[in-house]
């Protein structure tokens, strides 16, 4: 985004960063505990404490990106992946 | 690409630090206040007597006869050994079984204890919140309920990080411009803002951050959970190795082991003392003893766990020693800045500061970049609004948190509720001043707030001289330094205020005489 | 106050080391690349030391956690004095 015009231009930037962006942020950390090295509970510790910076990353991303229709379309479409992941993960280490 | 990835990155910095930034002042006033809580506490009880020096052996069997008496058959004793400013005093602390009834209290006591006879220490003569309240308000916001606040406050915090990076992509040269400042014209608010946020940069990016990591149980929750399959039980199970341990009461009685003992042995393992003791099922056959060390740098102390009928020792608990979770301890030890002697907790406070004008130059530019060459009437609204609540907030809260001084002293002994009309002072006062900028010409009320800033507070130490013997003059010759750095402190910031009201004086605040000094300076903003 | 004034010492020679306040601070005389980069150098080596000693004086923790503060510190006072300077 150059420089926002319209209200709902930045309404639906601060709506993607407040929900997918919030979301995104939580699939990924999830996933990321299973992927990091290292004992459990330092993963999760890891994760976690790196969600902050994460967040702040997307958020950025958010704000600027041109297109409004890339930003909704690449963030859920993270939010499916990493989701996905996370779920794969979490039922593979239910099974086993 | 570049241009424009600056340009988007200028226009969040301006709005996400501008939507909050009162509330960030506030965080960044009270908060910085909480470095010398115990100090503003000595202060606002000039009553108290200084905490009698005693023995480790005689605090401890002070504390275990406190038990004995009031405390039989609790689920938990702990003691906290007195230790630097934080905590002049012993101070004891024990829970009763979980009622067996859904709904009952459970009960419970927390008392400080004159380490000599064993007695605890009278109630306080001025019922005051002191430094506690007024370092709470930072993250509790004192009147909003606890939770909501908690949850806000994490918002606001993100948004100063935000800030704090946008802040750092949008500024061009920020190792070429490291000590401009140029205290003429209009960049003068901007060079200020950049010189105040690029001077403490390591300082407020330690601050946001670790303010942040408070809120991970109260934002991001779900990735610990998640990462323990959503399931409630296997998550707590799990996050109990971080140093909760829960014992479970065998039913037959047996006598507590010598706790003295047990210190002596962690403190011979530690090459340090002992801060901490927690007892859990006293006088059971199951009985636990844990000996904490200071938790030092980091947040998160280390324990040492002893079978509370043999004393044979069982584990050391030591979180920190994962490297992740060191790394949040240290974060939240920073934070809270407990460890700090003298010096670094003066630079904590100096920083602190620095932080709050950082959010006030900022709020001021806004106002100064968007200021058009018309009356002040005919600004456009959200101008007005904001340099309202620019004034009324930054001077007019220094003006409260001033008003709140004065209330300990000058609010009757005998009053309801005291404790909580000195806060009410503080945010009535804050309040008028929010409403003053109504009554007066704008630049009159700019300059008559920071004259109230210079009063309120200069004239402390003399409030203070006529209501108590705490006074500096009493302070100074018997070397009570905390006391007397309390008023010179004041001082200075009636001396800050002065300065400020001087200049504002001379220079006005600039809506009515527009030019600026040089052409060139105008574009260049 | 020895870790103080070192890292002063480090700020101000830095501020030197800069072409923009060079000028400021050395008026008439022109930038010179190399003194400068040498007056660079030595100021990240004062700093250095200055942050070495505090470490050795306070602990690792505290001590760099104190050079930060006083690096602020003392940055700001540079800063803010430099417009001063010419106008003695």
């Amino acid at each position: 985004m150059a420089k926002p015009v319209g209200r709902w231009h930045i309404a639906s930037r601060v709506l993607a960063a407040a929900i997918p962006g919030f979301l995104l942020t939580n699939t990924a950390g999830i996933l990321l505990t299973f992927l990091l090295p290292g004992d459990k509970l330092s993963a999760v510790a890891t994760a976690t404490i790196l969600s902050y910076l994460l967040y702040a990353a997307i958020i950025l991303w958010i704000f600027s990106v041109q297109r409004l229709r890339t930003v909704w379309i690449a963030l859920l479409s993270a939010v499916v992946v990493t989701g996905g992941g996370a779920w794969l993960m979490i039922t593979l280490e239910a099974a086993s | 690409m570049k241009g424009r990835f600056r340009v988007s990155m200028a226009w969040l910095h301006t709005w996400a630090g501008l939507v909050f930034c009162w509330i960030l002042y506030f965080m960044f006033v009270t908060g910085t206040l909480g470095y010398f809580d115990a100090e503003i506490d000595r202060w606002m009880k000039p009553e108290e007597a200084p905490a009698k020096v005693a023995t480790q052996t005689q605090n401890l069997s002070a504390a275990l006869g406190y038990f004995a008496r009031e405390a039989e058959g609790a689920d938990r004793w702990s003691l906290t050994f007195p230790g630097g400013r934080e905590e002049p005093h012993l101070r004891v602390f024990w829970q009763g079984p979980q009622p067996e009834e859904e709904g009952e209290e459970r009960a419970s006591g927390n008392e400080r204890l004159n380490a000599l006879t064993g007695e605890p220490l009278p109630e306080a003569v001025r019922d005051t919140g002191g430094g506690q309240v007024l370092y709470r308000m930072h993250y509790t916001l004192h009147y909003v309920d606890r939770g909501v606040a908690f949850r806000f406050i994490g918002v606001v915090t993100m948004f100063m990080f935000l800030g704090l990076i946008t802040g750092i992509i949008i500024h061009k040269k920020l190792f070429r411009d490291f000590f401009t400042f140029r205290p003429k014209g209009k960049r003068a608010w901007l060079d200020a803002h950049n010189l105040l946020s690029v001077s403490t940069l390591p300082f407020q990016l330690m601050i946001t951050y670790s303010g942040l990591i408070f809120t991970v149980t109260t934002w991001m929750p779900l990735i610990a959970l998640g990462s323990y399959g959503f399931d409630t039980q296997k998550a707590a199970a799990q996050l109990q190795a971080l140093g909760n341990v829960q014992v479970e009461r065998a039913g037959t009685p047996a006598e507590l082991t010598d706790v003295q003992a047990l210190i002596s042995n962690a403190q011979a393992e530690w090459g340090e003392r002992a801060r901490r003791v927690d007892v859990q099922m006293p006088g059971d056959a199951n009985a636990r003893v844990f000996v904490s060390r200071d938790a030092g740098f980091g947040g998160i102390p280390e324990q040492r766990m002893y079978d509370g009928v043999s004393g044979e020792f069982l584990e050391t608990i030591d979180p920190a020693s994962r490297a992740p979770i060191a790394v949040a301890a240290t974060l939240i030890g920073l934070h809270e800045g407990l460890f700090a002697g003298p010096l670094l907790r003066w630079l904590y406070f100096i920083s602190g500061l620095l932080g709050a004008g950082m959010v006030a130059t900022g709020a001021i530019y806004w106002t100064v970049k968007r200021r058009k060459a018309i009356p002040y009437e005919e600004q456009s609204r959200g101008f007005r609004f904001v340099d309202g609540l620019n004034l009324g907030t930054l001077l007019g809260l220094p003006v409260g948190i001033a008003a709140y001084f004065w209330a300990n002293r000058l609010l009757p002994l005998g009053l309801e509720g005291r404790a909580e009309w000195e806060v009410h002072c503080l945010f009535l006062v804050w309040a008028v001043c929010l409403l003053y900028p109504l009554a007066r010409p704008r630049s009159v009320a700019w300059r008559d707030l920071a004259w109230a800033g210079c009063f309120a507070f200069a004239a402390l130490p003399i409030v203070n001289a006529l209501t108590t013997d705490a006074h500096l003059v009493n302070s100074l010759r018997s070397g009570d330094w905390v006391l007397a750095a309390f008023d010179l402190t004041a001082l200075a910031f009636g001396l800050l205020f002065a300065v400020l009201a001087t200049m504002i004086g001379r220079r006005g605040t600039g809506v009515q005489r527009l030019a600026p000094a040089t052409p060139g300076e105008a574009s260049a903003a | 106050m020895i870790i103080f004034i070192l890292t002063l010492a480090g700020t101000a020679l830095l501020c030197v080391s800069m072409p923009k306040h060079w000028q400021q601070i050395l008026p008439g005389r022109g930038y010179a690349r190399q003194p400068a980069m040498a007056l660079r150098a030595l100021a990240y080596l004062v700093l250095l030391g200055a942050m070495i000693l505090a470490s050795r004086s306070h602990g690792v923790g505290v001590g760099i956690t104190i050079f930060f503060g006083m690096l602020s510190v003392a940055t700001l006072g540079i800063a803010v004095a430099l417009p001063y300077w010419r106008r003695r």
